[in-house]
């Protein structure tokens, strides 16, 4: 079942630093697994473990059945697509392309067509004679991947392939990208820090934190199921405020927590009652305006355009809230006296650390 | 050692050439000459280093050549910054491409040219001072040393600059003017401070190449004796290793010391980074309090230059150029029908078999230091540097001495001359081939690997390509400066190879100066059309690579 699997995998660098840290993770055939996490959280060099360009310090690579670690980067059969592309300046697209097969001796009309073919499938063809400066850099990132994908590999490696790239570009290539994983199949792990395009990409997202994986899981569970405070933070917006734990119910808690007692999901982690726990509401769950609710001020209020964002100040604590709008629908003005609303479903619970 | 052997054995074996070549060419004669100063019949014994250093006479030679390297690094590095500020800042289309050629021409010459010229034009009966003027001055002493020296180095410092300049930001300018500071104050707190490692670097590389200067001393220097013409007369005129090796101790010293200051202080980065993109359209030109001296100094040093050349080629074709001012072809026929035509072929020959190993064990080392993990390998690149830093007559000497007894006898032989050519020139080769090996982002060798290619095919079809122009260069200045030392070879001279720079120096020594100079000139053809012939045949089909 597991296609791709790293067991234990740790690399610590010669000045101390942790850089990965007792990782594991198992990836299927055909998955493509994104992991994401700040910079310094050790996913290249996580990548950079599996490509080969870092030894690991401990634990195992397996691809396919079989240990990669001990091969050296040019028996990998995992070919990456580079942050800067990394595209010979030397030489033409063509050439560029056909590097990885003419190692493999490939060459005459197998090397022609095949390279054609990666062309075709990146929606390059005919620019095979340009020099990579030549490109703009959506073609250049084209070039990189028709690269890596002409050898057929086992496993494509990316490392935040798109980070050169400006944002409707990015958004479009992450379809793309998509598209051709699915339509060719092939096994993947995508470094990004970029946490919509781990969310479009991934089937499923490992975020990373100091080296280990924090959550593993799919977009979805990442997103409304954080396993820890971090991951709540850093996948996308949170607002946490204080609740008192009053009673457990089976795995969920009973908390006071902004004016009522309610029922809530909780993270892993040790309660008692009349424990201090932070509780999660992400700010489009805060609803603004019903005739029902607690009564908040508007601190501040921003148009965004498809939605509005308000700084809110209620029952003492400050909470962040997005609407969708469209035209027509009014905007409460700084200062407005509101109520406000948030489902019992939308709240997650934390433990304290300490 | 063993992990490295396992992981590279490519690497491993190439370290293993390197460090055998750099131990056999360059730590067994430099250490040879340090043996020579300190070992005497009965053990260890100093008496070479004593000896210069207390007697009054030797000791004045020691102060004359610290005096004559501050005063030539300051010269020259002050000239080849106002050069490199006016084509940057204040000349514009034709001039500034003429400025820019004019100021690097000292480069290509052999330094007798200047030499030369300069007693032609402002000798006892220069053109200039003596028939124009009607002076009787002498141009030999400090002054005329001075002259000749910061001339000749100025184009280091000139490059330094002009590479430096070309890199600031005009924004900071800008910035400064936005301000309200004036041109002459935005010289002064910002240009200046910004551009401190080049003043720092093109003072303390020219200090060295001032140091290691034998041709200008012995030429133009009169009684002003320096260290490097005293090491040379000891074992010339008066056969005396140990005085010779004794001065040779004591030049080497502050050339060290100011070549890995150098080294250290300013670093890799600062004077060879030439990425910055080209600033165009912005660039301020200063305003009058600033432009009209750098113009005057750009001016004058122009014509200066150009007459120097022109003297050169002007005695070449007339009987005693100042005094007898006929045209005539009878110094090229007394050198053709000379020894002068051997003495060409010889030196070319030498020249063109140096170069390319010299190019070649510069991009060795470089790969050594910057893409491989073998330990220690750091050594490599200085030892290497070493062939730059020590003076050419103290390595010179020391390949006398270490090649003249068996098991090593190459006295007297081509390999000798290639030996010497090759540990001289190595060095820039090394910092060319090293500056455009780490400008290439490692991800593309990774990319290689990681597509499946081995590290010889890596280096073969993707580091290789893109460090051709580097080599390129190597060979090139390998081959210029090959043709045109002299200290170097100065002490290894022999009947079997004619060394053109060798015989000018004889010619000017037994007073025929018309034949220096028509040497001179047939050297510096050979040196251009050679620079020309190599860029066409290698230089169109290297590839443009994109900064």
């Amino acid at each position: 079942m597991s296609f791709l699997r790293l067991q234990g995998l740790e690399k610590r660098f010669p000045n101390g630093t942790v850089a990965v840290d007792q990782f594991d993770l198992t990836v299927a055939e055909g998955e493509l697994v994104a992991l994401l996490g700040p910079s310094g959280c050790g996913k290249t060099t996580t990548l950079r473990c599996i490509a080969g360009f870092e030894d690991p310090t401990a634990g195992t690579i397996e691809l396919a059945g079989r240990r990669i670690d001990t091969l050296p980067p040019n028996r990998r059969d995992a070919t990456m697509v580079f942050q800067g592309y990394a595209l010979f300046p030397h030489l033409s697209v063509f050439e560029n392309v056909a590097y990885g097969l003419r190692v493999r001796r490939v060459g005459g009309q197998s090397l022609r067509s095949r390279v054609a073919d990666a062309l075709a499938l990146v929606g390059l063809t005919g620019l095979g004679e340009r020099m990579p400066q030549q490109l703009s850099g959506g073609q250049q990132q084209r070039v990189a991947l028709a690269r890596a994908l002409v050898l057929e590999p086992k496993l494509l490696l990316f490392d935040e392939p798109l980070s050169n790239l400006d944002a409707k570009l990015r958004e479009q290539m992450r379809l793309e990208i998509r598209n051709l994983q699915r339509r060719v199949g092939i096994t993947s792990v995508y470094v990004t820090h970029d946490q919509a395009e781990a969310m479009t990409l991934a089937d499923r997202i490992a975020v990373m934190n100091a080296g280990r994986v924090a959550q593993l899981g799919s977009p979805r569970e990442i997103y409304d199921e954080p396993a820890d405070r971090f991951v709540a933070d850093f996948v996308g917006h949170a607002n946490f405020v204080d609740g008192r734990v009053r009673a457990r119910d089976g795995d969920r808690l009973i908390v006071d927590v902004l004016g009522a007692v309610r029922g809530v999901s909780a993270a892993a982690g040790h309660y008692e009652p009349g424990d201090t726990v932070d509780v999660m509401v992400r700010p489009e769950a805060v609803r603004v305006g019903g005739a029902e609710g607690l009564e908040a001020t508007v601190e501040r209020a921003s148009f965004i355009g498809n939605t509005a964002l308000y700084q809110l100040s209620c029952v003492g604590q400050r909470l962040l809230s997005t609407v969708a709008m469209e035209r027509g629908v009014p905007l409460h003005a700084d200062g407005a006296a509101v109520r406000v609303s948030v489902r019992d479903e939308a709240l997650r619970a934390f433990a304290r650390p300490g | 050692m063993i992990a490295t052997l396992r992981r590279e054995p490519a690497a491993a074996l190439l370290a293993g050439v390197a460090a055998a070549g750099l131990a056999v060419l360059i730590v067994y004669p430099l250490g040879s000459v340090l043996r020579e100063a300190v070992v005497g019949e009965g053990g260890f014994d100093p008496e070479p280093l004593t000896r210069v250093l207390t007697n009054p006479v030797t000791r004045q030679i020691v102060v004359n050549t610290l005096v004559m390297g501050v005063l030539a690094g300051t010269g020259a590095t002050l000239l080849g910054f106002a050069l490199a500020l006016t084509t940057a800042r204040v000349a514009r289309g034709r001039s500034r491409t003429g400025l820019h050629y004019i100021a690097m021409l000292p480069l290509v010459a052999p330094p007798f040219a200047l030499a030369l010229s300069t007693i032609f034009l402002f000798g006892r009966q220069g053109l200039v001072t003596r028939q124009l003027l009607g002076l009787e001055v002498s141009p030999y002493g400090l002054g005329g040393l001075l002259f000749v020296q910061v001339i000749t180095f100025s184009p280091v410092a000139y490059l330094i600059f002009d590479a430096l300049v070309r890199q600031l930001d005009p924004a900071l300018e800008e910035a400064a003017l936005n301000l309200g500071a004036s041109r002459v104050r935005i010289l002064r707190t910002v240009i200046v401070p910004l551009l401190r490692p080049g003043f720092a670097g093109a003072f303390l590389i020219i200090f060295v190449e001032s140091l290691a200067d034998l041709a200008n001393p012995l030429l133009i220097g009169g009684d002003f004796n320096v260290l490097a013409s005293s090491v040379y007369l000891a074992i010339i005129g008066e056969y005396d290793t140990r005085k010779a090796v004794g001065f040779s101790v004591v030049l080497l010293m502050p050339s060290l010391l100011a070549f890995f200051a150098q080294r250290i202080w300013v670093g890799e980065g600062n004077v060879v980074t030439v990425t910055g993109k080209p600033s165009t359209g912005r660039v301020q030109v200063f305003d009058p309090a600033v432009r009209v001296p750098l113009l005057a100094i750009s001016v004058v040093t122009a014509i200066l230059v150009l007459a120097l050349y022109a003297a050169v080629v002007a005695g070449a074709f007339t009987k005693l150029l100042g005094i007898n001012n006929t045209l005539t072809l009878d110094n090229f026929r007394f050198v053709l029908q000379g020894i002068g035509t051997r003495a060409m072929t010889d030196t070319t020959l030498l020249s063109a078999m140096a170069a390319p190993v010299a190019a070649l064990a510069g991009l060795m080392v470089a790969y050594l230091v910057v893409r491989t993990r073998i330990p220690g390998r750091v050594v490599f690149d200085y030892v290497l540097m070493l062939g730059a830093a020590a003076p050419g007559i103290v390595l010179g000497l020391g390949i006398l001495l270490a090649f003249n007894h068996p098991p090593l006898l190459l006295t007297g032989t081509a390999a000798i001359f290639v030996i010497a050519f090759t540990v001289r020139t190595a060095p820039v080769a090394l910092r060319g081939c090293t500056a455009a090996l780490m400008q290439i982002d490692p991800s593309l060798e990774h990319a290689s690997a990681n597509l499946g290619a081995g590290a010889v095919t890596t280096f073969r079809r993707v580091t290789l390509p893109l460090v051709r122009r580097a080599v390129l260069s190597g060979v090139i200045y390998s081959f210029t400066r090959n043709m045109t030392t002299l200290s170097t070879i100065a002490l290894l001279v022999s009947p079997n190879w004619r060394i053109m720079t060798a015989q000018i120096l004889n010619e000017i020594d037994s007073q025929r100066l018309g034949s220096g100079a028509a040497y001179s000139t047939i050297l510096i053809v050979i040196v251009l059309v050679t620079i020309v012939l190599l860029q066409r045949l290698f230089g169109r089909a290297t590839i443009e690579v994109a900064a």
